[in-house]
C-alpha cells in the first residue's frame, strides 16, 4: 500500500478519530474555560452587551411587541394582532411616501452620488493645497444641519428677492418657486442633501484613493492614456469595493430621509415630500391626541426588513464584482 | 399659510364657515365628513383664483402658525386671518409695531348658515385629581379667567400686573359675556389700555351680532390635517384638481372621525 493509499483508507475508514473544529471546541470543560481567561473576557465584554442590549437590542424587541399592540404610552397596551400593518397598508399616504422616498433615492443617486466621486478624484490630482479643499468639502458636515437648512431656506426663498433668485435674477432666470412647488420641492431637498453630506464621502474616497498603486497611473501615462481613461480604466476598478460600499450606504441613508422634508417643508407642498421616515413620525408624534405608536413601529420594521432584503441581495449580486 | 401643522386646515375651514359650509354633521365616531361640500369648493376656487389670477397670495405657501405672525409682525404679510386676542403674542413674541396693526370681523355671506369659527382654550383638570385639588383648580380657573371680566378690583390688579410685566392691556378676545359687561369692564380698565383700540373697532363693533360656530366636534385636529395638503395643492399647484382633492381629503377626515384619532 502507498502512502497515499494509507491516506485514503484512514479517510474512508468510518471510525477515524480525525477531530472537527466543532467537535473539539463542544468538548471544551468549563475548567478549561476558566483557565483560558474566558471569565475575565466575559467582564470585559459585559459593559458592551449592557450598552448594546439597553440601546439596541432592547428596543428592537421592544418595536416589535409594540407594532402589534396599541398603546399611546398612556392607556394599558393592546394586543391588536396585525391590524398597524393594516392599517399602513391601507394609509392612502403609504404609495405617495414610498414615491417620494424612492424618488429622494433616485435624485440622490443620479446627483448625489458621483459628485463626491469627481471631487475626490480632482482633488486627489491636485498637488498643492490639497488639505484646504479636504476641509472645504467637508465645512457642511461640520455645519449643525438645522443650521444648514434655515441657511438654504433662505436660500430658496420663492420670493424675487430670495438669494438664488436674486442671482438666477442677474441672467434673466426665474423666480422659480423652489421649495413653493411640487415640482421643485423634491429636487431642492436633493440639492441641499447633496451639499450637506458630500463632504464626508469624499474624505473615504480620498482616503481609498491613497491605496491605489501609483505605478498603474505611471504606466499608463506611458502608454498614453488620457486623464479620464486613467480614472475609468484604473481609479474606478481599483476603487469598486469602497464605492459599492459607499452606494449601498447612501441608498441605506436616502430611505431613511427625514431631516429634508420634516425641517424644508414638512412634507409639503401637497405631500409632494412625505417619506416613509416622516410618515413614520407623525403617526408616532404628529397627532396632538396621542401618538399612534403601533402604526409607527409597524411601518418601521416593514422598512427595515425590506431595506435588510436589499442589502442581502444587493451584497450577493455585487460579491464577485467587488472582490475580483 | 401651509405648513403641515393644521394651521391651514382651521383657517380654510373659518373661510367655509364664513360662506355657510360645516365640515361634519354629527358627534364622536359615528359623525359624517362632509369636507367635500360646496362652500368648500367656492372657498377653495376663491383662493385659487387669488392665486393664480389675482397673484395677490406672495411666493411663500409654507408658512407655520408660528411664521405667519412673525412675518406679519415683521411687516411681509398684508392680512391674514387669526384670532383675536393674538395681538399679545404678536407684542411679546414679535415686539410688532402698534401702528401697522388694524383688527376685523371676518365677512360674512348673507346665508343663514354663514358663521364664524369660534375656538378658544380649554382649561381641564384631571379626572382623578382629589377634592381639595379639584375645588383648587376651578378656583384659580375662575380667579385668572373670570374675575378680571367681572370684579372692577380684580380687572385692575389684572391690568397693573400686565403693565408692569410690559404686556398689553385691552386686547379684545372673544366675549364670553354680552355687551354690557364688556364695555363695564373695559370702563374700569381704560386708563391703563395700551393698544391701538381705534384700529380693533372694526372687530369690536360687529363680533357682538357675529354667529359663532363651534370648531368641528369630532376628530377636530385631524380634520384640519386632512385639509393642510388641499390648501397647499391650490396655493403651489395651478392645475390641481379641488374636486378630487376634497374628496381624498373626506376619506382620510371620515377614517380619522370613524378611528376617532
Amino acid at each position: 500500500m502507498t502512502s497515499i493509499d494509507q491516506v485514503e483508507a484512514r479517510w474512508k475508514e468510518p471510525n477515524a478519530t480525525v477531530r472537527t473544529p466543532a467537535k473539539h471546541r463542544a468538548r471544551r470543560s468549563p475548567v478549561m474555560w476558566v483557565r483560558s481567561d474566558g471569565p475575565a473576557a466575559l467582564l470585559f465584554l459585559l459593559p458592551m452587551l449592557f450598552v448594546f442590549g439597553a440601546f439596541s437590542w432592547y428596543p428592537i424587541v421592544r418595536t416589535v411587541i409594540m407594532s402589534l399592540q396599541y398603546t399611546n404610552l398612556v392607556q394599558p397596551a393592546t394586543w391588536v394582532g396585525l391590524d398597524n400593518f393594516g392599517t399602513v397598508l391601507h394609509d392612502p399616504l403609504l404609495p405617495t411616501a414610498v414615491k417620494n422616498t424612492a424618488y429622494f433615492a433616485v435624485l440622490a443617486l443620479i446627483f448625489g452620488y458621483p459628485i463626491p466621486l469627481v471631487a475626490a478624484v480632482l482633488m486627489s490630482e491636485v498637488r498643492r493645497l490639497r488639505g484646504v479643499f479636504s476641509a472645504l468639502a467637508y465645512l457642511p458636515v461640520v455645519i449643525p444641519p438645522v443650521v444648514a437648512v434655515l441657511l438654504w431656506k433662505t436660500f430658496y426663498d420663492a420670493s424675487p428677492t430670495g438669494v438664488f433668485n436674486t442671482i438666477l435674477g442677474w441672467i434673466n432666470l426665474g423666480p422659480y418657486p423652489w421649495l413653493q412647488s411640487p415640482g421643485t420641492a423634491m429636487p431642492s431637498l436633493v440639492l441641499e442633501s447633496t451639499w450637506a453630506n458630500a463632504g464626508a464621502t469624499v474624505i473615504i474616497y480620498l482616503a481609498a484613493l491613497t491605496g491605489v498603486n501609483t505605478e498603474l497611473y505611471e504606466a499608463a501615462s506611458v502608454d498614453g492614456a488620457s486623464i479620464w481613461r486613467k480614472v475609468w480604466h484604473i481609479t474606478i476598478p481599483q476603487l469598486r469595493g469602497v464605492l459599492l460600499l459607499t452606494m449601498i450606504l447612501q441608498i441605506i441613508g436616502t430611505a431613511q430621509v427625514f431631516l429634508e422634508p420634516y425641517l424644508f417643508t414638512s412634507g409639503g407642498p401637497a405631500n409632494s415630500t412625505v417619506t416613509i421616515l416622516l410618515m413614520i413620525f407623525n403617526y408616532a408624534f404628529g397627532n396632538s391626541l396621542g401618538g399612534n405608536y403601533g402604526s409607527a413601529t409597524a411601518l418601521s420594521l416593514m422598512l427595515a426588513a425590506f431595506l435588510a432584503i436589499f442589502s442581502l441581495v444587493y451584497l450577493r449580486l455585487t460579491r464577485s464584482w467587488s472582490t475580483q | 399659510m401651509a405648513k403641515d401643522d393644521n394651521t391651514a386646515g382651521w383657517i380654510f375651514t373659518t373661510v367655509v364657515y364664513s360662506l355657510g359650509g360645516r365640515m361634519e354633521v354629527g358627534r364622536g365616531t359615528s359623525a359624517k365628513a362632509t369636507l367635500n361640500n360646496p362652500k368648500a369648493v367656492t372657498a377653495l376656487n376663491m383662493l385659487k383664483k387669488m392665486r393664480w389670477t389675482d397673484n395677490s397670495m406672495g411666493s411663500n405657501f409654507d408658512y407655520s402658525w408660528g411664521d405667519i405672525n412673525q412675518s406679519f409682525a415683521a411687516g411681509n404679510i398684508g392680512m391674514y386671518i387669526s384670532g383675536s386676542d393674538v395681538y399679545t403674542n404678536l407684542v411679546s413674541a414679535s415686539n410688532i409695531d402698534p401702528s401697522i396693526y388694524g383688527l376685523g370681523t371676518i365677512p360674512l355671506a348673507k346665508n343663514k348658515t354663514a358663521g364664524v369659527l369660534g375656538g378658544g382654550t380649554e382649561v381641564g383638570v384631571r379626572p382623578d385629581a382629589n377634592a381639595a385639588a379639584r375645588a383648587a383648580a376651578v378656583k384659580w380657573i375662575d380667579f385668572y379667567y373670570e374675575q378680571p371680566l367681572v370684579n372692577k378690583g380684580q380687572a385692575i390688579r389684572n391690568a397693573q400686573t400686565l403693565i408692569a410685566s410690559k404686556q398689553p392691556v385691552g386686547v379684545p378676545a372673544l366675549p364670553v359675556f354680552n355687551k354690557k359687561q364688556y364695555d363695564l369692564a373695559n370702563t374700569w380698565i381704560k386708563p391703563y389700555i395700551n393698544v391701538p383700540l381705534s384700529q380693533m373697532k372694526p372687530f369690536t363693533d360687529q363680533i357682538f351680532s357675529q354667529k359663532l360656530i363651534p370648531e368641528p366636534e369630532a376628530s377636530t385636529q385631524s380634520v384640519y390635517h386632512t385639509l393642510d395638503p388641499v390648501v397647499q395643492a391650490v396655493l403651489t399647484d395651478k392645475s390641481a384638481n379641488i374636486t378630487q382633492l376634497l374628496k381624498q381629503a373626506n376619506s382620510a377626515a371620515q377614517q380619522a372621525i370613524s378611528q376617532g384619532n
